[in-house]
């Protein structure tokens, strides 16, 4: 009975996770804001994509991509989104590409971007 | 290009509203999950001979500190949205994504809580029980527990599942019902609520409500599920709505708050499980316990606001779930929906053939007062039995030398001082956490780079814990005193 839920080594999958929306969220308060925490913040969230992604993974299996379409947050909308959906391993693929061009300063990223990324750290993240 | 992006208002009032409801509600547990580990910290230290450090509950402090600074690393924006300042889109999408993943830190931490040695209830929440359902020898004990076991399962069903036969369970519960409580809400009256949900459990067991109502007056033990699964599931979602009804009988609206609030901490609804089938879905058990709330007269005005920001965060976590899943949920809805429609009458009304002192609105009213003096800082375990008016009123009329001296006392009694319902105390309680917490958040949360300051937030909660504890522990002493002096 005695048993914790939480697997021991996903959990500072959070963490990492953590320091890369708060570095996101700088950028969206300013695209051009670039510091010790920006820099920090995205590659955490690199490593956080590569871990989930390796790891097969428990954090995206089930997890289809309909959370990361903007439409869905309309519920009138929400059949359409549904239907629109992307394979979970590719997405992460596409935010760990994204991060990594913010990383090395070769993009300027859009907000509906740092959005995109931020709903997917949420999503693989967050308990459940 | 310019670095600064566009702004846009955040969605709508309510949508502010959920997500404070949110954020009040995981500080709340960041700050009792604190104070819980600094507590084994002590314990453990204490233990240890050589003076060695508490390693693992390190480890949990510390985790949980990463989490706590992750998300104050957000505190401008948080600040933002208290000042109902404009933000982008993806920085609001940030402040949610921060605090859910602050609440995964706090609820992996809880779970871990099952290893380390287990704290005791508070004695106040017996108290507040047997002020509830009138009774001096309540049979129930308390144990602290996660929240699965706290919120979705009975000490009873894990006994089932890990086999325990009938007559071994008998002897395992001599001492009385056993109540599971979440280790967080070990200081917090305010969620103690649900234990009147798990004891109405104990009630609806002792009078076979939901096993005659579905199953008929002559049925013989309640079905095993592995039996037959087409009976339990009715009989587990009548029972529910019972214990749910029996909570709301004695408690009013504040028996479903910490429900809600719990669940729209969470950061996505659970599947249907096998654990959790016999629950209704959440906005149908708040529908109906309002529907009943209203039968017997109470309203739940002043707590309207939790109940549609918790619709909202649903429906949202619905639409966020996969499809099969939430198809499950909403077909399990329906099937809900359709058996307690015909039921939720004939559930009322067995309810209330049982006797319990029922919250009315003359209750609701005595909490709203009380709430003015918890704002004053004060515990709220008396009230006098006339007004300040009323009593200089009938003392004005007394006339020298007319007046008899039982006329005197009569008026004098007034200023008597009777203790207050437990449930006026949890009620007053709510009403004052609504009341006031934002405002504590604006004082946490002060914005423009003075980042955020926990401890505000915490002594906030600390000190409402408190004044609540003491009103409940000051309620059943006075409660005793003036039984024992009361004439027999």
């Amino acid at each position: 009975m005695a048993t914790a839920t939480a697997p021991r080594n996903d959990i500072y999958l959070s963490v990492l996770a953590g320091r890369a929306v708060t570095a996101l969220a700088d950028l969206a308060g300013n695209r051009l804001a670039w510091n010790e925490r920006v820099e920090t913040g995205l590659n955490d969230g690199i490593v956080f994509c590569q871990t989930v992604r390796a790891r097969g993974d428990r954090a995206l299996v089930g997890k289809s991509s309909e959370g990361f379409n903007l439409l869905k947050r309309s519920v009138e909308n929400a059949q359409e989104a549904n239907s629109n959906s992307t394979n979970p391993c590719e997405l992460s693929e596409r935010v760990e590409q994204f991060l990594s061009q913010v990383a090395s300063r070769k993009h300027e990223p859009e907000i509906s971007e740092l959005a995109e990324a931020i709903e997917f750290l949420r999503k693989t993240a967050s308990y459940r | 290009m310019s670095g600064m992006p566009e702004v846009r208002n955040v969605d709508s009032d309510l949508e502010r509203q959920r997500l404070l409801f949110v954020l009040s509600e995981a500080l709340e547990k960041l700050s009792r999950l604190q104070q819980i580990l600094e507590r084994q910290q002590v314990f453990i230290t204490a233990e240890q001979v050589e003076g060695e450090s508490a390693s693992a509950v390190d480890t949990l402090i510390g985790y949980l500190e990463e989490h706590c600074q992750n998300f104050l690393a957000n505190s401008d924006l948080v600040a933002s949205i208290l000042q109902r300042k404009p933000l982008n889109k993806a920085q609001q999408d940030a402040v949610i994504a921060a605090l859910a993943l602050l609440v995964t830190g706090i609820l992996r931490v809880h779970e871990l809580l099952l290893l380390l040695p287990r704290e005791a209830a508070k004695p106040q929440a017996s108290f507040l029980l047997r002020d509830c359902f009138g009774l001096r020898d309540l049979k129930a004990s308390i144990v602290l527990t996660n929240l699965l076991s706290a919120y979705e399962y009975r000490f009873e069903d894990v006994l089932k599942k890990v086999n325990v036969e009938q007559n071994e369970r008998k002897s395992l519960t001599q001492g009385g019902n056993v109540l599971c409580q979440a280790f967080v809400d070990k200081d917090n009256p305010l969620a103690w609520a649900v234990l009147a949900h798990e004891y109405g459990h104990a009630l609806d067991d002792s009078h076979r409500i939901s096993q005659e109502i579905v199953l008929g007056a002559d049925s013989g033990e309640r079905p095993k599920p592995e039996e037959n699964s087409k009976l339990a599931w009715p009989v587990d979602v009548v029972a529910e709505t019972v214990a749910d009804f029996i909570a709301a009988h004695v408690l009013g609206p504040a028996s479903l708050m910490p429900i809600m609030f719990g669940l729209m901490m969470q950061p996505r609804l659970r599947g249907v499980t096998k654990e959790s089938a016999g629950h209704p879905p959440t906005p149908l058990r708040a529908r109906l316990v309002c529907k009943y709330l209203k039968s017997i007269s109470v309203t739940t005005t002043d707590v309207d606001r939790v109940f549609e920001a918790f619709r909202l965060d649903y429906e949202q976590k619905l639409l966020d779930m996969e499809k099969k899943d939430r198809d499950d949920v909403e077909e399990m809805g329906r099937g809900a929906e359709k058996l307690l429609g015909s039921l939720a009458d004939v559930i009322a009304s067995k309810v209330g053939s049982l006797g319990l002192k029922p919250f009315d609105e003359g209750s609701a009213e005595t909490a709203r007062v009380l709430r003015e003096t918890l704002e004053l800082k004060q515990p709220i375990s008396s009230q006098r039995r006339g007004s300040a008016e009323e009593i200089f009123a009938e003392l004005s009329s007394l006339q020298p030398g007319e007046t008899t001296p039982e006329q005197a006392y009569r008026v004098l009694t007034k200023l008597d001082e009777v203790p207050v319902a437990a449930s006026e105390i949890v009620t007053a309680g709510w009403l004052y956490r609504l009341s006031s917490f934002e405002g504590v958040l604006k004082k946490t949360f002060p914005g423009a780079g003075r980042g955020a300051d926990i401890r505000i937030y915490s002594d906030y909660v600390k000190k409402t814990d408190d004044m609540l504890q003491k009103s409940l522990e000051l309620v059943a002493v006075h409660t005793e005193v003036r039984r024992r002096l009361a004439p027999t």
